[in-house]
């Protein structure tokens, strides 16, 4: 099967670009990077076994609205694809394709010229192309702190080039987990670097 | 202080982690085998697929009454694993096949020495053949496995039975090479359990988790 991207990819530039009756001052944001996140589960079974998605291709796209004094209120949904990638004892295994939505609110303002920070809360939900391993009782949404800044450059009248680095703070586990007798969870932490188109109307 | 309370609070959750639960005593799954001309005493015979061979090939023909049951057995133990550690695919080529599935009676050993492991349920009989290299300390594939019915007729609860006992018989292929002591376990030698128990899982996940003595040999 083709990558659900380049077809995301298409379609959220149509967006960005055709829409032009939305409020004034309110901007669009389309972005593509890559997310990189900490293991999902460690733990000692005979050895080392850790459980982790590799780089995830991620798009991204935004809405930001003026909330006054130079502060945006943004909504973000994000789509990362991944392969779920398990080291057990030092031997490598691929267990498939692990899927993420992720959608933040996220408070945005000014720190220099064309530098801007951000940091929001939100949700993150794990969707695996196989309900296997720690996966098999559910597909799970935790929630999502995140911070990071923007950086821009005006390609135009209402036009600019937007590059972001993210950290983002989630917390794992899953029912099956829970079931076989685990407890707590696992802090997982990501980060992530885009670039993006945002359009200002 | 207050202010600081919840920035604490995040650098606790920041940094946690699982917390892993205590697992019970798995029950014996080794084979402890007669070394016979080579040099005598025992071998412990510990069998398991390595990931390199993930997903194990199964071949049970298209039309045979225990192809469901097969794929119930998979997913049964394919459930049991947090890591993917067993993972299993139906192929059409027996010739290519890991494990063959038939609904005969298992016929008698060949060359090779071999470990017949059995399950005896009322309506129906099971049995794994592994054959093995004392030499090279391998488990020459395919396993053969061989679930039937006791009496020519079509008692009631012999699918049930084709259910337990596939699963059992497929639980001796992945490794789990003796049978528990306990009837809460598929693996009992008389299995009534249809599932698999938690001693099951814990056990299988030992199997894996711990370095093999036999390792398979001679895939096609």
């Amino acid at each position: 099967m083709p990558s659900p991207i380049p077809r995301l990819l298409l379609t959220l530039s149509g967006i960005v670009a055709g829409v032009g009756s939305a409020t004034a001052q309110t901007s669009f944001r389309l972005s593509a990077g890559a997310t990189l996140g900490s293991p999902l589960v460690r733990e000692e079974l005979g050895g080392p076994v850790t459980l982790r998605l590799g780089v995830a291709p991620t798009v991204a796209i935004a809405a930001a609205h003026p909330v006054g004094h130079g502060y945006r209120i943004a909504l973000e949904g994000q789509f990362g694809s991944s392969r779920l990638n398990v080291t057990d004892n030092g031997s490598k295994d691929d267990l498939g394709t692990l899927r993420t939505l992720g959608m933040l609110l996220l408070l945005d303002g000014p720190i220099a010229k064309s530098l801007r920070w951000q940091a929001g809360a939100g949700a993150l939900m794990y969707r695996p192309a196989v309900r296997q391993g720690v996966f098999l009782e559910n597909s799970p949404t935790r929630w999502l702190l995140a911070a990071g800044a923007n950086w821009s450059r005006p390609v135009g009248k209402t036009l600019a080039l937007v590059l972001t680095a993210r950290y983002d703070f989630s917390t794992f586990t899953t029912r099956r987990l829970d079931t076989v007798g685990y407890s707590q969870f696992t802090a997982v932490q990501r980060v992530g670097l885009f670039a993006g188109l945002e359009r200002s109307f | 202080m207050r202010r600081l309370l919840p920035l604490g609070c995040l650098l606790i959750a920041a940094c946690s982690d699982l917390v892993t639960p205590r697992r019970s005593n798995p029950y014996e799954y080794r084979k402890f085998i007669s070394k016979g001309v080579l040099g005598g005493g025992v071998d412990t015979v510990s069998f398991h697929w390595p990931r390199a061979f993930l997903p194990v090939r199964i071949w049970v023909a298209p039309d045979d009454v225990l192809r469901l049951h097969v794929v119930t057995a998979i997913a049964r133990w394919e459930g049991s694993f947090l890591y993917g550690e067993f993972r299993a695919t139906l192929v059409s080529d027996s010739s290519t096949a890991d494990i063959i599935v038939r609904n005969v009676i298992a016929p008698p050993g060949g060359e090779l020495p071999l470990l017949g492991l059995e399950a005896l349920a009322p309506e129906c009989r099971g049995e794994t053949d592994l054959f093995y290299n004392l030499t090279a300390r391998t488990v020459v594939l395919p396993v053969r496995m061989y679930v039937y019915p006791r009496f020519t007729t079509n008692p009631p609860g012999l699918e049930s039975c084709y259910r337990i006992t596939t699963t059992h018989e497929l639980g001796h292929a992945i490794g789990l090479l003796e049978h528990s002591p306990s009837n809460t376990d598929v693996m009992f030698g008389d299995p009534v359990l249809d599932g698999v128990s938690d001693r099951d899982r814990i056990t299988a996940e030992t199997v894996y988790h711990l370095r093999p003595t036999y390792a398979p040999a001679n895939r096609r």
